[in-house]
């Protein structure tokens, strides 16, 4: 089954993504944001981050709750973080921060 | 292995684009009515792996969630993401209409020939707001005046410059105005097209408009000095034509 994953801001802006894109999980110096860097092998060193915006040092748990997710969810569309319909993989995102493809 | 259909503009397959699966890695949504695939199928990050696709307003996850669904569980080998050539699309909330009039905005010459003589026509959604007809101004100046067919173009303007004495005002022969003549001609005429131009005598004299060979002027054939004409010039068989002056 091909997984994707889904990420919302606002009616106008958001992303689908292959979960075969995802690169990375970095988390800022403030401990209040998690990047996912997306594996765009044409552009590796170009910004190709989604970042959301989480409660402060919970950024691990929210990975943790995203990797579980790709792991056993049986829909293959997950639903990551969308704004719109405040709909959260995990209690402690509290937000999309910006979609930067 | 499934591939993804991309057809954007109504021109028949031209540029249209098909890649395989593992070529997409990521679908954006750039406003409410668009989403971007965003594919390294050339191995080249640029605007040429871009495909914006047209989607109902608002319904990005409704599409993502069809995506996902044909993606897994779909038959088709290759997913017609949009086919903008036959308005379809494997998707209810792709917008095949407006993809179909997503071809970038354009401007297109019309020759004066078109204008004036042939069919101009199009295929695919095309729009004509106006189409401004080119007057050709022809000015002559001597008693007697013979035009050609070439002269004659529908809504032409003649200006005859009557001097001397009562003069005469010839028009082409019928087989000219076929453009079969040795002069070339200006109408389609066995089609039954009618052909209009304009007269104006700014002379001093009378002139008597009289046709060439095959026509036949019906009525009044005189224009005084000072006035104007509409001259009507009508098919009546494949020879010959009759000429109203109004």
């Amino acid at each position: 089954m091909k997984k994707f994953l889904f990420f919302r801001k606002t009616t106008g802006d958001g992303v689908l993504i292959p979960v075969e894109s995802l690169a990375s999980f970095e988390i800022n110096s403030s401990s209040d944001e998690v990047d996912i860097k997306l594996n765009d092998p044409a552009s590796l060193y170009a910004a190709k981050t989604i970042g959301l915006n989480v409660a402060t040092d919970t950024a691990r748990p929210v990975i943790d709750a995203i990797s579980k997710a790709i792991q056993e969810n049986s829909d293959p569309f997950i639903i990551i973080a969308d704004d719109v319909d405040k709909q959260y993989v995990h209690q402690n995102i509290t937000s999309v921060d910006a979609i930067s493809l | 292995m499934k591939s993804l259909y991309i057809n954007v503009t109504s021109n028949a397959q031209d540029g249209a684009h098909c890649f395989t699966l593992d070529k997409l890695w990521a679908i954006e949504c750039t406003g409410t009515t668009n989403a971007v695939f965003h594919s390294y199928a050339s191995a080249i990050d640029s605007d040429a792996d871009e495909f914006t696709v047209k989607i109902d307003s608002g319904k990005f996850k409704e599409f993502c969630r069809e995506y996902v669904k044909e993606v897994n569980f779909g038959k088709k080998p290759q997913i017609v993401v949009i086919d903008a050539e036959n308005d379809v699309s494997s998707f209810q909330n792709v917008n095949t209409s407006t993809n179909a009039h997503a071809v970038a905005s354009s401007s297109v010459t019309i020759s004066t020939s078109v204008l004036n003589t042939n069919t101009l026509s199009a295929t695919g959604n095309s729009t004509f707001d106006a189409i401004i007809k080119e007057t050709v101004i022809i000015d002559v100046d001597s008693t007697n005046a013979t035009i050609t067919a070439a002269q004659v173009r529908d809504g032409s303007l003649l200006v005859h410059t009557s001097v001397t004495g009562a003069g005469t005002f010839t028009l082409p022969s019928n087989d000219d105005l076929k453009s079969t003549g040795s002069t070339g001609g200006q109408m389609a005429y066995a089609s039954n097209n009618a052909l209009k131009f304009y007269y104006v005598n700014d002379g001093d004299q009378t002139v008597t408009v009289t046709a060439g060979t095959g026509g036949t002027v019906v009525g009044t054939a005189s224009v005084v000095s000072g006035a104007n004409a509409t001259i009507l010039v009508v098919p009546t068989s494949d020879s010959t034509h009759n000429i109203y002056l109004f």
